[in-house]
């Protein structure tokens, strides 16, 4: 197969053109020297798993992706898949940036569970669940065990639960007067938020061990 | 795969992500997952019918799914120092379609099948200072060269994949692989860390 002389994909760019056409000039070398010996299969074996795009020329990098941009169009069926994809992935980084409620209220739905069962688990109404997810019940007045149980239940990931109680308890701190809120100085939590979070790090590190 | 790129598609910032855009998707912002799929879905699934033709139509949508979702979770990771969008996007793809091979695999294994083929694993950890000088190395290499490896290595397309993009025959691809292959490790044994590291050793 000879280039297609009509193929003007780079037209627009020298660079990328003229790469274009050296990679797809007739090869005119002696065909002996093409074949690799073990040694340098090992070698290039051993080596080539390393490569990676940033040691590629910009000119390459630009090339290649010019080359594989093209692709097909989806169909709507499949654009609309891809669409909910994306924004399932727009959700979870949501999430992971929320506050306890916000992250365990995805969490719950990412694992169906219904929230009777998780009512059933810690001991609470249906409405009760509906009240800590939204953020309307405070998560001061749940307490550490209820918590841990909550995080355990949906599944979330100890480290970011803790980190997101951690977020919900600064945001609530700021919303509060200082005095209310406990806090020493701008940026700082009070004493009886800060137990509360060691208690549920420790409730779930304890789960884990 | 096999369609060309039009000049329309490849205007200037047609598929140039904006930071605004990834920026929007790193926080979450609902426009961003429609504006990624319009720019990007065409390429990954394209990508994917070259990588993992094998997969079929539903496969292949299959891999491109979790690769959408898995490249908007994992946005914080993209570093635009090392590469454009597109190409992180496209090494999404390659971890979709690794999962998915290794979960049909699975499958085929509880249904008492034959395995898929297993995929091919990096022998060795490569250490840093070996990572510098393999990629002083490629600074060596023509672009034609380096073009090559990266549609076959980093890319991991079939040969005949890179043959219809390129518009030359399988045979010729063949060649120019194994060409830049020699060539880059003729480069390698000059660099005394290469050799040490291939030897077995590291200092």
């Amino acid at each position: 197969m000879s280039p297609d002389p009509a193929d003007n994909r780079f037209a627009r760019d020298p660079e990328l053109a003229q790469l274009h056409e050296e990679l797809t000039r007739p090869d005119d070398a002696d065909d002996h020297d093409a074949s690799e010996t073990d040694t340098d299969e090992r070698a290039a074996a051993t080596l080539l798993p390393a490569l990676n795009a940033s040691m590629l020329s910009p000119t390459v990098r630009r090339y290649v992706t010019e080359l594989l941009i093209g692709g097909e169009n989806p169909t709507p069926s499949t654009r609309q898949k891809l669409v909910e994809a994306a924004n399932r992935g727009l959700r979870n980084r949501r999430a992971y940036r929320a506050a306890l409620p916000a992250l365990l209220a995805f969490k719950r739905e990412e694992a169906n569970i219904e929230v009777t069962e998780l009512a059933d688990a810690l001991q609470v109404s249906a409405g009760d669940v509906y009240d800590m997810e939204s953020g309307r019940l405070n998560v001061r007045d749940l307490g550490a065990e209820r918590i841990a149980k909550w995080v355990r239940t949906v599944r979330a990931d100890p480290a970011v639960a803790v980190g997101a109680l951690r977020h919900v308890l600064e945001l609530s701190a700021t919303s509060r007067s200082p005095q209310a809120a406990g806090r020493r100085r701008s940026g700082q939590i009070s004493d009886t938020d800060r137990r509360l979070i060691d208690d549920v790090d420790a409730l779930l590190s304890d789960q884990e061990s | 795969m096999s369609q060309p790129v039009t000049p329309a598609r490849t205007k200037a910032g047609r598929w140039r992500v904006d930071d605004e855009l990834i920026q929007a998707a790193r926080e979450g912002k609902e426009h961003a997952g429609p504006f990624l799929v319009s720019l990007y879905a065409p390429m990954l699934l394209g990508y994917a019918r070259g990588l993992a033709s094998d997969l079929g139509d539903s496969g292949c949508e299959q891999i491109c799914e979790w690769a959408v979702e898995r490249a908007v979770r994992k946005i914080d990771l993209y570093d635009p120092t090392k590469g454009d969008f597109a190409g992180w996007a496209r090494g999404m793809l390659r971890y979709a379609a690794l999962d998915y091979r290794r979960d049909n695999a699975r499958l085929q294994s509880l249904d008492g099948l034959d395995l898929a083929e297993p995929e091919k694993l990096p022998s060795r950890e490569i250490p840093e200072d070996v990572t510098a000088a393999l990629a002083e190395v490629v600074g060596q290499l023509s672009e034609a060269d380096q073009a090559i490896l990266a549609l076959r290595e980093i890319e991991q397309l079939p040969s005949q994949t890179v043959a219809a993009l390129l518009g030359i025959s399988d045979a010729a691809v063949r060649k120019r692989y194994s060409r830049a292959r020699q060539r880059l490790v003729r480069i390698a044994q000059n660099d005394q860390r290469l050799t040490s590291f291939l030897r077995g050793g590291h200092p």
